[in-house]
């Protein structure tokens, strides 16, 4: 049973079709909140208050199908009490969603900076920074939605593994901003408002992380959160 | 789930079972079953099975209908010895001492080791004699009083006295299905055993009377080693601490209830326990 997951049906086709339907609403939300983060920073670096302000009014969707998939969640552990690996996989999806719901808040985080960084003129150099985080993230969130698709294991250690640069990235970018602070005071406000929005992209990837450890519980049943990433690739090597 | 799965069907036929996997022995083991093989005339109804009963522990023992659970654990207080076609082979040890030795004494044993029945059996006797019977036939009481006192303790631990103290004198039969069992479970620790076998105890029950049994159970395991019987899962997830997965005459998989139920390691007991075709 180890990095696959090939279950056979269920004598109740029924459940089936519940747990099915679960897993498709989970792609269905994590398709809306890749569109709320590729729009949330195109506003952002574009200066384009319209997509933002469509941006802030959509995160209300992304809410609304993290309660309904909770709720089906909810439904399905009170109905078929399900066990091992069908109970794995009702509680991954349900931390999933609670991730996504958070990418989504960061994601209009985005957006809501729009206007105050639009009014202090993005530098060719803070658009660069920007630009290659929201990137990253984006391409980690579209190989995460494909991992939901495929329980791949060894994709999700990679998208786990994406997330270094990520952080290398932001740290990089904080350190320009503080250098340039010092050089020049006067940039101070401007470069404090961009890098709560480089924070965000950075908070996005963490939750990505997150979400790509639930599948890796759901399909070895191994626990891998807080562990570093060379134990980790150990761990799932093992057996 | 079709779509993420490969269907790769799976029949039980393409799986191998080449000895338990999990963790089937442990050093505090109140009996040890080794390689037992039991058979009905030609007809083998357990293959090689291999296991302890922890001492303290409740362990359920869990499977298809036919894969032999009621004959195993009907060997390990030789109830098996009534059929006379049946035989068995291998090693059973109860605190070290083989049960089908030629020293041991069946009817002592069955004190040692008892057994609660999927259908509640009350003698058809007054709610005092049906737990007094084993204590006498024993000779565990040296007079009335001493027996009176038997009586009260067992219905008490069994969580029955409040509801029959004034009536002991009227049949068992007459008390609900629930009382009736333990009823039962109360006639079986009046023997003071050590181990106590139980093969459906709750099956005939209401959720209620069920939920009493578990609690029951769970009270029990501090003085007495358990093994347990029982479809449904939910049950054995929780009132076991170590589970026992047989699928046609074999042990499959055993280990602790939490990890079986959680992530079990044989994708027999996976599908069994998640309800799938297997
Ligand atoms: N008294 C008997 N004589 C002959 N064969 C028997 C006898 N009792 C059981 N068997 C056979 O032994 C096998 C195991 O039966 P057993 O009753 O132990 O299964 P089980 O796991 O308890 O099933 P269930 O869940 O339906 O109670 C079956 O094939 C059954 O037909
Ligand atoms: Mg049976």
């Amino acid at each position: 049973m180890e990095n696959e997951y090939q279950p056979t049906q269920h004598i109740s086709q029924q459940f089936d079709v519940e747990l099915e339907n679960i897993k498709s609403q989970v792609l269905k939300m994590g398709a809306l909140v890749k569109k709320q983060l590729r729009d949330g920073l195109t506003a952002l670096l574009d200066g384009d208050e319209k997509l933002a302000k469509k941006v802030i009014k959509r995160d209300n969707k992304v809410n609304a199908l993290e309660v309904k998939i909770d709720e089906a969640c909810t439904s399905i552990i009170a109905i078929r009490q399900p066990a091992a690996t069908d109970l794995r996989f009702v509680l991954s999806l349900i931390k999933t969603i609670t991730d996504f719901e958070r990418i989504g808040d960061e994601a209009e985080k985005l957006a809501v900076s729009t206007r105050n960084v639009k009014e202090k003129h993005i530098s060719e150099q803070e658009y660069q920074y920007l630009r290659s985080m929201g990137d990253m993230v984006i391409e980690m969130l579209t190989q995460t939605l494909e991992v939901i698709e495929t329980l791949n294991v060894d994709q999700a250690l990679e998208v786990i593994k994406q997330d270094q640069a990520v952080n290398d990235e932001y740290e990089e970018f904080l350190n320009f901003l503080v250098s340039r602070m010092k050089d020049k005071p006067k940039t101070i406000k401007s470069g404090l408002s961009i890098s709560w929005s480089a924070r965000a992209l950075e908070r996005i990837g963490d939750h990505l992380v997150n979400i790509n450890e639930y599948l890796i519980y759901l399909v070895n049943g191994k626990d891998v959160r807080h562990i570093d990433l060379e134990d980790l690739e150990e761990i799932l090597n093992e057996e | 789930m079709v779509d993420i799965i490969s269907a790769k069907s799976l029949g039980s036929n393409d799986i191998k079972i080449d000895g338990a996997v999990g963790e089937p022995f442990c050093d505090d083991a109140k009996m040890s079953m080794r390689n037992v093989d039991v058979f009905y005339g030609d007809n083998q109804a357990i293959h090689d099975v291999s296991f302890d009963l922890e001492k303290n522990q409740v362990t359920a023992l869990i499977g298809p209908s036919g894969c032999g659970k009621s004959t195993f654990l009907r060997c390990l207080n030789r109830m098996n010895d009534l059929i006379p076609i049946c035989n068995v082979k291998g090693s059973l040890q109860l605190d070290g001492e083989e049960i089908y030795g030629k020293q041991m004494d069946p009817v002592l044993l069955r004190a040692r080791v008892g057994m609660v029945f999927q259908k509640p059996n009350p003698f058809p006797k007054s709610i005092y004699e049906n737990v007094a019977y084993g204590p006498k036939i024993h000779g565990l009481a040296t007079d009335k009083s001493e027996l009176d006192e038997i009586v009260e303790t067992s219905l008490r631990k069994a969580g029955l006295f409040n509801e029959v103290k004034d009536r002991l004198d009227q049949p068992g039969t007459g008390l609900s299905g629930g009382q009736q069992q333990r009823l039962c479970i109360a006639r079986t620790i009046a023997v003071s055993p050590e181990v106590i076998l139980m093969d459906e105890p709750a099956s005939a029950l209401d959720p209620i009377a069920t939920a009493v049994i578990e609690e029951l159970i769970h009270e029990l395991k501090e003085k007495y080693t358990i093994a347990i019987v029982t479809h449904s899962m939910q049950q054995a997830a929780r009132v076991s601490q170590k589970t026992a997965y047989f699928h046609l005459g074999k042990l499959v998989e055993m280990g602790d209830t939490k990890q079986i139920f959680t992530n079990p390691r044989h994708e027999l007991t996976e599908n069994y326990i998640s309800g799938r075709f297997g």
